[in-house]
């Protein structure tokens, strides 16, 4: 198919644009999605951010946004552990280089300017805030209130930063006011209470904001200037601003002249979700929408959860907003603009919403994505995928996530692949918790039907029904060069021998896959990311349920930021959880069980599900070791972990075979 | 004058059960619990969570030598509170939790609701210092990352 077919079925995102006197190719700007620390401590890009800007560059948006820095010395503004910096000179040389990349890619650069206030002075030991209110998570730092003069200082050095930004070669600068960042928090109700001229009333807490856009722009009045705001903030039982409020703060950014909005969604410490696989895509679009009714003459960009581009062409096509802002989709695939351009959206990587990102982030690590194992690692050659030196015919024992991307990857490279598995469809595990996935099924969902569509464009065979034991090695002896093992992992039912009654228990990946239908009342044993799962759905479709968990808490093997939606789903739904709790019996009436002090109860079920301990399918190691050259495997073959390490072990193996 | 919830010491056969929470705890840290709203002289509702507020009686959890004990207090705002960790409940909260079997886990789901509002007033590491990593984490507070 030709570029163009592609941007014709999409022609409001493919037309061409205008931000301030920059012409842009299309409506699509890349979102600061780019906090990754990936950097020095001390501020300074690195080779490996620089080669990961790149890739962000020739993503093929119209506008790039270069990730926050931050711009005072003290580090006050600084957030993350290896934020970028944009406080001195001596930072210029690497921002040159990426406004050069943006440039080369034909697009407008636009470098934001983060100071996370609430947020910030990571190295600190506080952060800087209109008035002392105190942290409401215990991950940052405690308030000191800011005095005018440090107001009027701030401003300065976001002015100084600005100015930067436009010597190192970019065409414009962002500045953040959403997300209780130091603007958002002076913006509100909760966090400021100040009795001053920037407290009080709405207009009273916007000055700073609007003194500060005032000052960018007299210093750069020929530059676009994008405020980032948010349209929620999702704080209102905290005392923070309704959405009323938060559209008359965007008309008072408009009427400084601020050249492009960007609406976003949600303070850190907001208690609900904003975006995360739990929100339908689209769901927040009205905030944009509104934006352009109250601000028509004001560019607005959105995208916070809209990752679909045909979505976002069908909101331009309406007038909803003028640019598509994306971040977490292109972390996921950075060909996304490329393929939609080429009418391969079926190609697509879709971001499945799994916060891993974030969760990393927060968790002072080099960001990562679930769906794209290369992210990150741009500047290692060990990473791309590149023609194999030396073509091999490769088996791989089972059709799970680690498989199917250790085949397509080995695909690419040239190699010859066949998948066995004994199901009679891909997808392994996978398949069973994206099904019962109260979150989303059909962000899980399209990761298998990711895999489906590759294979079958890249030609990677499929055996299915097909079980891989010592006898078909026997039969395909010497026509592979390459077997890899991804055969999973599975409950460890041997774990109960000693459990009477241990004959009764039902696998819970037997109860995922729909292969047992479970009774009216069932008592999960493995509070864990497959029991927690497999509960909820049970719970939510009219099941009785109770968990039980013989650690102190559940969720402990589930990532940082989805631990509390489970916990907040199991409250939801009112799932009776025993922690700190073990099996003792299975009977015909339910399961006995005992807790910390050795109190027994006996818990009425007609099902007893196992959903703990895991154990990893490594047999076919010992059968296969002497029938075939080379003996590989990834996924929960090795340990049992979950989706991330199948799908970046199956990637890592795969560039490598 | 609102009051936080009433009698107080009825809580403290709830402190007494949880006693594994508060052990680790470091002698003199305390756990306030403040009504959201009071009323002005005037009836009119005003919001307690002030740096400065007119003198509000707030219950504390206070870790003395021996356990966890449940004291009175008067709070005058956020700028003078020695607490280490301030819970901000709406009017009847409290009493709802201790009608509950277990009080404590009704707390929890008060804070998943928003009837009671969670702040704390140290750094992640004087908090993890001072010992309260085991009660936070049994509200399910996290200690580390947001981001929804
Ligand atoms: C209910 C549920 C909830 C889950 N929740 C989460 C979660 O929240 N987060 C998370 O990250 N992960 C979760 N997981 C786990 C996740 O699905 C697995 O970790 C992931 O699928 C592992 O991928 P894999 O490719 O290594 O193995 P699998 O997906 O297990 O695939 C292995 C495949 O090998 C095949 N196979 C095995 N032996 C043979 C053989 N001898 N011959 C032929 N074929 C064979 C199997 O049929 C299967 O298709 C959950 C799983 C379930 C069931
Ligand atoms: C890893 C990561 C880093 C981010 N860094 C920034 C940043 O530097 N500045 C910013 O304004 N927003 C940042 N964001 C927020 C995104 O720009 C965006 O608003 C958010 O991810 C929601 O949009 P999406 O659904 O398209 O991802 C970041 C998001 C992620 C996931
Ligand atoms: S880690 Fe998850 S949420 Fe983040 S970009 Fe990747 S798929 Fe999306």
């Amino acid at each position: 198919m030709s570029e163009r077919s592609g941007e014709a079925k999409l022609p409001h995102l493919f037309r061409r644009g205008r931000l301030g006197r920059y012409a842009t190719k299309n409506m699509i700007k890349y979102g600061a999605c780019c906090v990754s620390n990936y950097n020095t401590r001390d501020g300074h890009i690195t080779p490996r951010e620089l080669a990961r800007t790149r890739v962000i560059a020739n993503t093929g948006c119209g506008i790039i946004t270069n990730q926050g820095a931050y711009p005072d010395p003290k580090g006050e503004g600084k957030s993350y552990f290896r934020m970028v910096a944009l406080y001195d000179d001596k930072f210029l040389p690497q921002f040159e280089t990426i406004a050069g990349y943006i440039h080369e890619a034909g697009a407008v650069a636009i470098q934001q300017i983060l100071h996370a206030g609430r947020y910030g002075g990571i190295d600190l030991g506080y952060c800087v805030q209109p008035s002392v209110v105190p942290q409401t998570l215990p991950h940052f730092r405690p308030p000191r209130e800011m005095s005018k003069d440090d107001i009027r200082r701030c401003i300065r050095e976001h002015v100084d930063a600005a100015k930067r930004a436009i010597r190192a070669g970019f065409d414009g600068v962002e500045v953040t006011s959403f997300m209780g960042y130091l603007l958002a928090s002076f913006n509100s109700r909760f966090t400021n209470q100040r009795s001053d001229e920037y407290g009080g009333s709405l207009e009273n807490r916007g000055r700073f904001m609007r003194e500060l856009i005032d000052a960018v722009k007299q210093a750069l009045p020929e530059h676009p200037f994008v405020i980032r705001l948010n349209g929620a903030e999702l704080m209102d039982q905290w005392g923070g601003n309704n959405e009323d409020e938060c559209f008359e703060l965007m008309k008072q950014a408009a009427g400084c002249g601020v050249d492009m909005i960007s609406v976003t969604v949600g303070w850190q410490e907001a208690p609900e979700s904003s975006i995360g696989r739990d929100v339908a895509p689209g769901h927040w679009n009205y905030l944009a929408a509104r934006a352009k009714r109250e601000c028509p003459d004001t560019l607005v960009a959105f995208g916070n959860r809209l990752p679909d581009p045909r979505m976002a062409d069908a909101c331009l096509a309406k007038g909803e907003f003028d640019y598509w802002e994306v971040c977490r989709p292109m972390l996921a695939d950075p060909d996304l603009v490329h393929k939609a351009a080429e009418d391969r959206l079926d190609e697509v990587r879709r971001c499945i919403g799994s916060l891993n990102c974030l969760s990393r982030v927060f968790r002072d690590l080099p960001y990562s994505c679930t769906m794209n194992p290369a992210l990150g690692h741009e500047v290692e050659p060990e990473y791309s995928v590149t023609p194999a030196a030396v073509k091999k015919k490769i088996m791989v024992i089972g059709a799970g996530p680690a498989g199917m991307e250790f085949a397509i990857t080995a695909r690419r490279r040239g190699h010859e692949v066949t998948v066995y598995d004994r199901a009679d469809h891909i997808g392994g595990n996978l398949l069973g918790y994206a099904t019962r996935d109260l979150a989303r099924p059909d962000d899980l969902l399209s990761v298998v039907r990711h895999y489906e569509v590759m294979a079958t464009k890249l030609g990677v065979e499929l055996k299915l029904n097909t079980e891989a034991n010592a006898k078909l090695m026997r039969s395909v002896l010497h026509q592979y060069d390459v077997c890899v093992v991804a055969a999973g992992a599975r409950i460890d039912l041997s774990a109960y021998d000693g459990v009477p009654g241990h004959e009764r228990l039902v696998d819970a990946l037997a109860v995922a896959a729909g292969r047992v239908e479970p009774g009216k009342r069932v008592v999960v044993i493995g509070a864990g990311k497959i029991g927690l799962v497999v509960a909820e759905y049970l719970k939510k479709n009219g099941t009785e349920v109770t968990l039980v968990e013989a650690e102190k808490r559940i969720a402990g093997d589930v990532m940082p930021t989805f631990k509390w939606r489970h916990t907040a789903w199991v409250e939801e739904l009112e799932i009776p959880v025993l922690t700190s709790t073990r099996l003792v019996r299975v009977t015909a009436d339910g399961a006995v069980v005992v807790d910390a002090k050795g109190t027994e109860t006996t818990l009425p079920a007609d099902t007893v599900i196992a959903a703990a301990p895991r154990v990893a399918n490594q047999a076919l190691f010992a059968e296969f070791e002497w029938m075939v050259d080379e003996l590989h495997g990834c996924g929960d073959a090795l340990m049992p972990r979950g989706m991330d390490a199948a799908i970046h072990e199956g990637y890592r193996l795969g560039v490598r075979i | 004058m609102a009051v936080v919830a009433q009698p107080v010491f009825d809580w403290q056969p709830v402190l007494d059960v949880h006693v594994e929470l508060f052990e680790p705890l470091a002698t003199g840290v305390s756990v306030a619990l403040v009504p959201r709203w009071r009323e002005d002289s005037q009836g009119l509702r005003r919001a307690n969570i002030m740096p400065k507020t007119e003198p509000v009686p707030m219950m504390l959890w206070l870790r003395e030598a021996q356990a966890m004990r449940v004291r009175e207090g008067i709070f005058t705002g956020l700028a003078s509170l020695a607490s280490d960790v301030l819970l901000i409940v709406e009017d009847g909260a409290l009493d709802v939790a201790l009608a509950h079997e277990r009080p404590l886990s009704e707390l929890k789901r008060l804070l998943r609701r928003n009837r009671v509002l969670f702040m704390v007033l140290r750094t992640r590491d004087e908090l993890r210092e001072r010992g309260w990593t085991e009660f936070l984490e049994a509200l399910g507070l996290p200690f580390l990352g947001t981001c929804r």
